[in-house]
């Protein structure tokens, strides 16, 4: 250390104060605006969750997260984990449905999606949260309606199939998109599946 | 140096994607759809803009051997802002980027425009030249979008084009992000190339 005469060390210092000076600037300037977005983004967050679920289910005064459902459910030999039960609820406090939040795995990954079954068990909306599958093929489970709505009114776990005459308990999957098609609908019957063990038990 | 000046030079001469070939991994990646190419490009303009006026100012401040990580410390700082602020007020835009906002702070054009501009002028010139050099990432980013999105997915800005005709998916894919950067690429050299050859021919 002796044989550093002093100015190298004086420079070094220099350096690290200029740095954490920097650094505690930047992240002060940063803490101050987390601090003001954080709630508007949770607030955000939560208002378009509640919006999706309104819209899926049509005239629920209450619709809130629900306990003792299956964490995964297998189907058509994949699991499909569920995130979250929401059980809707009208005034008088009568069961409208479900909105159960499922990650079917994708082509790409998961796929966050919410299926609404209604009081009969049959599935009345889907909506897609998020998704990373492929522009263009499968990243048409969003964009493709017709695909889309062809699972509503499903009551029992169907089987994803390719021919052009889907049957009862049959979904015809998008052309160049099977596999995520078979995800959707792998998610579809998960759900379904949730909603009828939680219907076992409240009858049992 | 006139503002035209710095405009002709970002938008064409030392245009950052088509001549420097800086920036390409969002030029590529995110460019399936015009808007996202939009956002992606205004998000590094804004970025540009806050490191150049920034890394100028401070520009004296700024040890000269350890710059590179006082550059990167305030780029970082600006993305965190602009993901924060993204994530906060334009959520399904910011779903749509995704991980390349982050990346935004490792994209070579900010360390390039700091490096070889910023650290040797002043704040003005600085901004201008965020300014001038964004757009031209903007612009490029648009031009691919625009193009991959029309070929690739047969809509414009969300909307269907031409509804009878399946669009040529290979350009909404990361194959047809190539053959668009490259195609451009090559008219930009073409037509540099020309104007070149057309200066000689006129002098000699």
């Amino acid at each position: 250390m002796s044989s550093v005469s002093g100015k190298p060390g004086i420079e070094i210092l220099r350096i690290s104060v200029t740095l954490i000076a920097l650094a505690v600037v930047v992240a002060v300037v940063l803490g101050a605006v987390h601090a003001l977005t954080a709630p508007v983004a949770a607030r955000l967050e939560e208002q378009r969750l509640s919006e999706t679920l309104n819209g899926l289910i049509e005239g629920a005064a209450v619709i809130e997260e629900t306990e003792g459902f299956e964490p995964s459910i297998t189907t058509g030999n994949v699991q499909v984990p569920v995130k979250t039960v929401y059980v809707a609820e009208d005034a008088a406090g009568a069961v409208l449905g479900y909105c159960v939040e499922v990650l079917p795995f994708g082509y790409e990954d998961v796929i966050d999606m919410i299926v609404a079954v209604n009081a009969g068990g049959a599935v009345c909306g889907v909506e897609i949260i998020s998704h990373s599958e492929t522009p263009g093929s499968g990243a048409k489970i969003e964009s493709d309606e017709d695909f889309r709505q062809s699972v509503y009114g499903l009551d029992d776990t169907a089987s994803a199939v390719k021919s052009d005459s889907a049957g009862k308990g049959e979904v015809q999957v998008i052309s160049g998109a099977t596999v995520s098609s078979t995800a959707y609908i792998n998610g579809v019957n998960a759900a379904i599946e949730v909603v009828n063990r939680l219907e076992q038990e409240v009858s049992n | 140096m006139k503002v035209k000046e710095y405009f002709k030079a970002g938008l064409w001469t030392e245009n950052p994607v088509l001549i420097q070939f800086l920036g390409l991994c969002p030029a590529l990646a995110i460019t399936t759809t015009t808007l996202n190419a939009f956002t992606m490009g205004l998000c590094l303009t804004l970025v540009l803009i806050g490191s150049n006026v920034l890394i100028a100012l401070l520009r004296r401040l700024i040890p000269h051997h350890v710059r590179i990580i006082f550059y990167v410390l305030i780029i970082s700082g600006l993305v965190s802002l602009v993901e924060m602020i993204l994530s906060t007020f334009f959520n399904d835009l910011y779903n749509a980027l995704g991980i390349f906002v982050p990346l935004i702070a490792a994209n070579g054009i900010l360390l390039a425009r700091a490096e070889t501009f910023a650290s040797k002028n002043k704040v003005l010139p600085g901004l201008l030249d965020g300014v001038a050099m964004g757009c031209g990432f903007t612009i490029v980013l648009v031009l691919v979008g625009l193009i991959r999105e029309v070929v690739g997915s047969g809509t414009i800005f969300g909307y269907t084009l031409f509804g009878g005709i399946s669009p040529l998916s290979v350009f909404a894919l990361p194959a047809g992000g190539f053959l668009t950067l490259g195609l451009l690429a090559a008219a930009a050299q073409f037509f540099r190339n020309r104007a070149k050859r057309g200066s000689h021919d006129g002098t000699v």
